[in-house]
């Protein structure tokens, strides 16, 4: 069957209702500045589907120092990638100063989260390697896990004796490939709003041999106990 | 072990809490040099603006010296958990600012909900179904921010309630959803 008729007679599970759901239920326009009303065809709506947690994205302060940057350099400097020519003294600052925000030695910037950690994962793991994964991750991680050409387990959302049951059979794996394992998880969930069980995976590096990558989009900022902004891995702070 | 070193690499967006675009990964400093010349997303893509380099410095300014946002941002929080919860409605079990609220109904019934909500009651939120969640599971998903205000929760909390119960007379199902 041509490609294009295949896919032009059936457009996926969301894309199959697009005929009445297009500008309405997916695809919507909200205008005006970013806020928690805005409007929706023309008329006001109370908005709570914007991940803008801190209210930065209309504070006049952001807003200032956005266009200033955009009038100072536009928008196409530095050209290139930066390992040829795009690197600038100001990337390295920001990566210096998000570093010792979350307390890392170091830090790398990165262009969209979603490829970010598809590349992470894909630039970390061999084939000999096992990777072992929550069951409700992000489909960034599950991209950059389908890259993998080594084994891989699942475990069901946050069950740390199924996560030690797939630790076990990854174990059995490497012991024979020589390779190293690695767990994937999130700090916040996005969808349920739980957090990862981060304390009790960390405490299985007791018991086994692992490297633990997190991602934490959303946990920047938004968890940990009142007073200064405590530079650490925010999901194992609960407010 | 402490926690925060046993969590070997982190990756934090800047397209949530940073109102922006772009993202970044943090760990030891051999392994971040490591994915520094070896990740393809990066090798292979032209470097970030430097607007939104200069964008995201402020941005991290602004988080590090006004701890009220997060502070105003949990108490929008638990006014919609606790004020949701005291309503009867299933919240599930979250820990943090994401709050979902699960109803029972069918595909039909969403869309029809969706519009009385935005419509008659002005409130706009994200709605998902089958098959992120099971067959007959309903999911409204609420994101507080620090900028909503208490008279946002309660106006929200209003309309929840007012769609709730026409959705348990099964009043959507008998209602075309016209967008």
């Amino acid at each position: 069957m041509d490609i294009f008729d295949r896919v032009s007679a059936n457009r996926g599970p969301l894309g199959s209702h697009s005929h009445y759901a297009h500008g309405y239920f997916t695809f919507p326009k909200l205008e005006g500045e970013i806020n928690p009303r805005m409007l929706f065809r023309g008329k006001e709506v109370l908005t709570w589907s914007l991940n803008n947690y801190l209210g930065l994205a209309n504070h006049p302060e952001v807003r200032q120092a956005d266009a200033d940057g955009a009038a100072h350099y536009g928008m196409a400097y530095p050209m290139g990638a930066r390992i040829m020519s795009g690197n600038s003294t100001l990337h390295e600052q920001l990566e210096n100063e998000l570093a010792d925000f979350v307390h890392k030695p170091a830090a790398l910037l990165l262009n969209f989260g979603y490829q970010g950690v598809v590349s992470i994962i894909d630039a970390l793991v061999s084939r000999h390697d096992a990777i072992v994964y929550d069951a409700e991750s992000h489909a960034c991680i599950i991209d950059g896990v389908r890259l993998h050409q080594g084994k891989r387990f699942v475990f069901p959302h946050n069950d740390i004796e199924s996560l030690e049951k797939q630790l076990e059979r990854a174990k059995r794996l490497t012991d024979e490939t020589g390779g190293g394992i690695l767990v994937i998880t999130e700090g916040m969930f996005g969808m349920s709003g739980n957090l990862g069980k981060l304390r009790e995976i960390v405490k299985l590096k007791e018991k086994y041999s692992f490297r633990l990558f997190v991602d934490d989009a959303h946990g920047f900022g938004t968890l940990g106990p009142p007073g200064p902004a405590q530079p650490s891995i925010w999901a194992l702070r609960r407010a | 072990m402490g926690v925060t070193e046993g969590v070997d690499l982190i990756f934090y967006t800047f397209a949530k809490s940073m109102a922006s675009i772009g993202a970044f990964v943090a760990g030891q400093e051999a392994v971040i040099e490591y994915l520094r010349y070896n990740m393809r997303s990066q090798i292979f893509a032209k470097s970030l603006p430097m607007a939104l380099v200069i964008g995201a410095l402020k941005r991290l300014e602004l988080i590090r010296n006004h701890p009220e946002y997060r502070e105003n941002l949990w108490t929008i929080v638990r006014a919609l958990q606790s004020g949701l919860r005291e309503k009867g409605f299933n919240i599930g079990t979250t820990e943090s600012p994401v709050t979902p609220v699960f109803l029972n109904g069918q595909i039909p019934d969403a869309t029809a909900l969706t519009f009385d909500l935005r419509e008659n009651h002005g409130v706009f939120c994200s709605i998902v179904v089958y098959p992120v969640v099971p067959k007959g599971v309903i999911m409204l998903r609420l994101i507080p921010t620090a900028v909503h205000t208490l008279e946002d929760v309660r106006q929200t909390i209003a309309a929840f309630e007012a769609i709730a119960t026409k959705l348990d007379k099964g009043l959507y199902s008998k209602q075309p959803a016209t967008a």
